[in-house]
């Protein structure tokens, strides 16, 4: 560390030592607190209490999270698909970033780098792109592009179309998720110690996923670490940005999850049924990453 | 011989991989390909799909920006809109974003420990999670439905500040150690020699934000739709036929950008991925 500080500092003197510090932290800091850690405590509270607004507050327990399910399984279903989203876009997306990473590590180096910098960027337009297709219901440049080739019989509304929506939603996800997550987990291969693949190559094993798992893998858990906290956030949010870019109401899209029930039913819910919906989401997806923590916290360990 | 089998499985296993990367890179290519062409095609060329057309024009940029043909009504507001969001979400990010890392990566002082733990639980909250509550925040300070009400809650975000702050893991505390000791603030010290060498993971982050705010449709954010940006429009030319190529025009304006500046910042990409070996925080 910068500033070696001696035993006995009491903690004033450390606090004014290190004033130009907390000084330049303190833009991110207002930031950080206004736009994230009190939404997150209005959430945690507005979910518990009825709230008017003429300002009055009422505690009500878990009232809104039961008037939440109550409203005819809409939630329930919202619920149950945003989980099947996160299963595909989250986990095999996660799946897809590790394969192609741990893939492109053994070709050339040049080429190497075309291919990680082509993915990453391929999958920054993968959103937009995907939404130009679907737009447009019926009349969808897909549609057409459907009838051009002579499949006339596949024609649909296919996000408001439920044989296709969570198909849609789940492959525009997946090409997309080659985003920050896939960066690291490139820049931890490239970074890998390759003695103990070598040695182990010395020894005569050959197979690769052999390698993979007893020499590669245990070097890569932080950056795992950061690539499922990226898939987790990303899984959970990409079909609402989906649905935004095409132009597909709440009610018609089919593979809405929970951030589309509390987009969508605002007139229908007061402000605590969607702060429960809110904190719900929030819980699941916390829940999801700690035990991804857990997990990889315990391997590092036994290491 | 069983060396010889071993090793054309491998052989096979490799082809497979290069495969399958292509076919995945060919399935993402085309409708990319097909969104830009079609946007230089005029209205003729558009129907049937043409892989190669033997006419390009401008038109549709023309009809989307001057408002010549059937919309009658430009749209070059909505694209300022667009540029002035992602502009500033991006000049405020990087300094404040870097700045913060820096503390959280070098400086050792009472909270600092508490501050990457929030960090590091934090990470899965992308904006859009805390949608609901920072709107009733929004309208409560009276920012909503402003250029505002786009920009402030973009600007943090906590991937961001994680990836730079590993980043900057690997520049050596003896950098900052020596600069101490010359007298060195620690403003001088973040912005004259640790931006600069942390350059490559900011211009990974500055990407990410332009190709988030430069699509980013505003809905629910704002409601005045002199303000929208462009992404918000994208809907409204998707329901009509004669209006696909002004959609695919849309979508170019906002696509390209994105993909320019990843070919431009190429190196600072593929070297984030060579050197941000996200070690363990040991703090």
């Amino acid at each position: 560390m910068p500033v070696k500080h001696k035993k006995g500092q009491t903690l004033g003197t450390l606090i004014r030592k290190n004033m130009g510090a907390y000084v330049l932290a303190l833009p991110f800091l207002i930031l950080f607190t206004v736009f994230i850690v009190i939404p997150l405590i209005v959430t945690v509270l507005l979910s518990f209490f009825s709230y008017d607004l003429n300002g009055g507050f009422e505690f009500s327990g878990i009232e809104n999270f039961q008037s939440l399910f109550s409203m005819g399984g809409e939630f329930s279903g919202a619920f149950l698909n945003s989980l099947l989203i996160f299963l595909t876009v989250g986990l095999g997306g996660f799946v897809l970033c590790f394969a192609a990473a741990w893939g492109i590590e053994f070709l050339n180096r040049k080429f190497a780098d075309i291919l990680t910098v082509l993915l990453f960027t391929v999958s920054l337009a993968g959103t937009a792109v995907s939404a130009v297709w679907l737009s447009g219901g019926l009349r969808s440049p897909l549609n057409s592009l459907l009838l051009g080739i002579g499949l006339s019989d596949v024609q649909a509304d296919f996000l408001a179309d439920e044989r296709y929506a969570l198909l849609c939603v789940i492959l525009s996800g997946l090409w997309s998720s080659f985003g920050l997550g896939f960066l690291a987990l490139r820049a931890g291969f490239r970074k890998i110690d390759r003695e103990k693949a070598d040695s182990a190559k010395l020894e005569g094993v050959k197979n690769p996923l052999w390698i993979l798992y007893y020499a590669e893998i245990p070097q890569l858990y932080p950056q795992i670490l950061f690539a499922s906290a990226v898939q987790i956030s990303y899984a959970f949010t990409n079909s609402e940005i989906l649905r935004i870019l095409s132009g597909t109401s709440t009610e018609d899209f089919k593979a809405g999850g929970i951030l589309t029930c509390i987009f969508g039913s605002s007139a229908e819910l007061n402000t605590g049924a969607v702060c429960a919906a809110n904190f719900i989401l929030i819980a699941v997806m916390t829940a999801i990453y700690a035990v991804v923590r857990f997990v990889i916290g315990k391997l590092s360990k036994s290491v | 011989m069983d060396i010889k089998k071993k090793r054309l499985i491998f052989r096979c296993v490799k082809i497979a991989v290069i495969v399958l990367v292509s076919v995945m890179m060919i399935g993402m290519l085309a409708p990319i390909y097909f969104v830009i062409i079609r946007s230089f095609s005029p209205a003729e060329e558009l129907f049937p799909l043409k892989v190669f057309p033997s006419k390009l024009s401008v038109s549709n940029f023309a009809d989307l920006f001057v408002g010549t043909g059937a919309l009658g009504i430009p749209y070059s507001r909505n694209l300022f809109s667009s540029l002035i969001i992602t502009l500033a979400t991006v000049i405020l990010q990087i300094p404040i974003i870097c700045a913060a890392a820096y503390v959280l990566s070098k400086v050792k002082a009472p909270g600092i420990r508490t501050f990457n733990k929030i960090i590091e639980w934090t990470l899965i909250l992308s904006p859009l999670t805390l949608y609901a509550p920072q709107y009733l925040l929004m309208l409560k300070i009276g920012i909503s439905d402003s250029l505002f009400a786009m920009i402030l809650p973009f600007i943090v975000s906590p991937i961001a500040v994680y990836l730079v702050r590993q980043y900057m893991n690997l520049i050596p505390d003896e950098i900052v150690y020596s600069a101490r000791i010359d007298g060195a603030s620690h403003f001088r010290i973040v912005f004259g020699i640790i931006m600069p060498m942390a350059k490559p993971a900011l211009c990974a982050i500055a990407i990410m934000t332009t190709g988030f705010m430069w699509s980013f449709s505003g809905e629910l954010f704002v409601s005045s739709g002199d303000i929208k940006p462009l992404g918000a429009f994208m809907p409204i030319f998707a329901s009509d036929d004669g209006t696909v190529g002004v959609l695919c025009a849309l979508c170019a304006v906002i696509i390209v950008p994105v993909i320019i500046l990843s070919i431009v910042f190429r190196k600072e990409i593929a070297q984030t991925a060579s050197f941000a070996g996200l070690k363990e925080t040991e703090k």
